[in-house]
């Protein structure tokens, strides 16, 4: 199992000299610009390409420009795995410009997979599906793990569990992790998401700008228990530390996969 | 209509979520939905669809950011919400026009970040301000020009 980080330029001086194994790459940074630097990443990292914007649970047509744009990223990067979300970013009538929840159902589940399975292809890798955080609490045809389940079936793909949205998601939407854990598809999960969470107004959030805290670690090695995953990733966005405090979150990552 | 257009609008629209806080059925029962969705979106709180919204909000902020950096820390997130609050989002131009708008005479609106905003959204190919002397900057011409689509700006400060 490799770890490492999302790369973001306030990082890359602390990435340079340290062991990091792999790096998590935004195709959106690099969509028309940046593919030297890109390339040169590539040869020093393993590298994983994930997506913010393709909507894969708007119905209808993919946005063909952002997939080629997307595939490219890919493509230069070199990337072992693609990921995107289970989530919608626009309608028809609007692009909300972030991430938010679908309907579960099962004609959900089918465009989100067909959908994934374009991507894919149209990438020639595979791909990854991440559960997503939200404060809205969407009551479907399904359980959200039976929803991401069939998706994965579906698009025959693999699951990307974002440790911390889980956690935020159980704590405000009052549910067990550990139940969520025991219905999702382990099998299936490849890939892990994990960052600090923030708690305002009595709402537990997803800032992706806090240090790791102990119940989030405890969550990831529940799922390192169940399934076989090839890599944990932090996925800082906001308020990065310095050198040392990033130091401290590395030896984080690294004894919880030396425990396994 | 689908939930997921039906979710749009409440997420962008502030006097619709206003008026589902005050009569959820009744907003529905206005959506022509073509498939299943009303039931799920029944049951939405309008705490959780206004926590929703800000973060879609947050994200236009720091884009607004980008342009308006003294002006967004001066008058902050506060304004900025209340003054895009009820307009669909657009483009990053469009919410700093209208966050310009919004503050109109505050002192808290750095008229050259206004000036830079309002020409870059225009499509004026010469524009000169005279700026006044402000915590950070000395008084100025402020010119902006455009050739073939390009914009630069030029600020000749007088140090007086």
């Amino acid at each position: 199992m490799k770890i490492g980080v999302g790369y973001r330029r306030e990082l890359a001086d602390w990435i340079t000299p340290n062991a990091v194994e792999c790096l998590e790459i935004t195709a959106e940074h690099f969509f028309g610009r940046g593919e030297e630097s890109l390339a040169a990443l590539a040869e020093k990292y393993s590298l994983f390409v994930h997506g913010l914007g393709l909507s894969l649970g708007t119905p209808g047509d993919l946005d063909v420009p952002r997939l080629k744009s997307f595939a490219r990223v890919a493509e230069v990067a070199g990337a072992e795995w693609i990921s995107e979300h289970v989530a919608f970013t626009r309608t028809a009538e609007v692009d909300l410009g972030h991430l938010n929840p679908l309907l579960p159902s099962s004609a959900m589940a089918g465009v989100v997979a067909d959908h994934a399975r374009q991507v894919a292809d149209y990438c020639g890798r595979p791909i990854i599906l991440e559960n997503i955080t939200s404060h809205l609490k969407i009551e479907g045809e399904c359980s959200e793990t039976d929803f991401l389940n069939e998706i994965c079936d579906r698009a025959d793909c693999g699951l990307l569990v974002d440790v911390t949205n889980l956690f935020i998601n159980s704590r405000n939407h009052g549910f067990d992790p550990l139940d969520w854990l025991n219905k999702i598809d382990a099998p299936r999960i490849t890939q892990l998401h994990i960052v600090g969470y923030s708690l305002k107004d009595g709402r537990y959030r997803d800032g992706h700008g806090e240090p790791i805290q102990g119940e989030l670690l405890e969550l990831a090695r529940e799922v390192l228990h169940r399934a076989p995953v090839k890599a944990v990733v932090l996925e800082r966005d906001e308020n990065f530390p310095e050198a040392a405090g990033m130091d401290s979150e590395w030896e984080k990552l690294r004894r919880l996969r030396d425990g396994f | 209509m689908d939930f997921n257009t039906a979710l749009a609008r409440l997420l962008v629209d502030g006097k619709l979520r206003d008026a589902f806080a005050a009569d959820p059925a009744g907003v529905l029962a206005n959506m022509p939905f073509a498939e299943g969705g009303r039931k799920a979106l029944a049951t939405l709180q309008f705490a959780d669809l206004e926590v929703q919204a800000d973060i879609l909000l947050r994200k236009r902020f720091d884009l607004v950011k980008r342009w308006m950096p003294r002006t967004c820390d001066e008058a902050g997130w506060s304004a900025f919400r209340t003054s895009v609050r009820n307009h669909l989002p657009s483009d990053e131009l469009l919410d700093s026009c209208r966050f310009c708008e919004f503050l109109a005479l505050s002192p808290r609106l750095d008229a050259r970040e206004r000036n830079r905003v309002r020409f870059v959204a225009g499509t004026a190919c010469f524009s000169l301000h005279w700026v006044r002397r402000s915590a950070v900057s000395p008084a100025g011409l402020q010119v902006f020009f455009r050739w073939r689509g390009r914009w630069r700006e030029v600020i000749f400060a007088f140090r007086l």
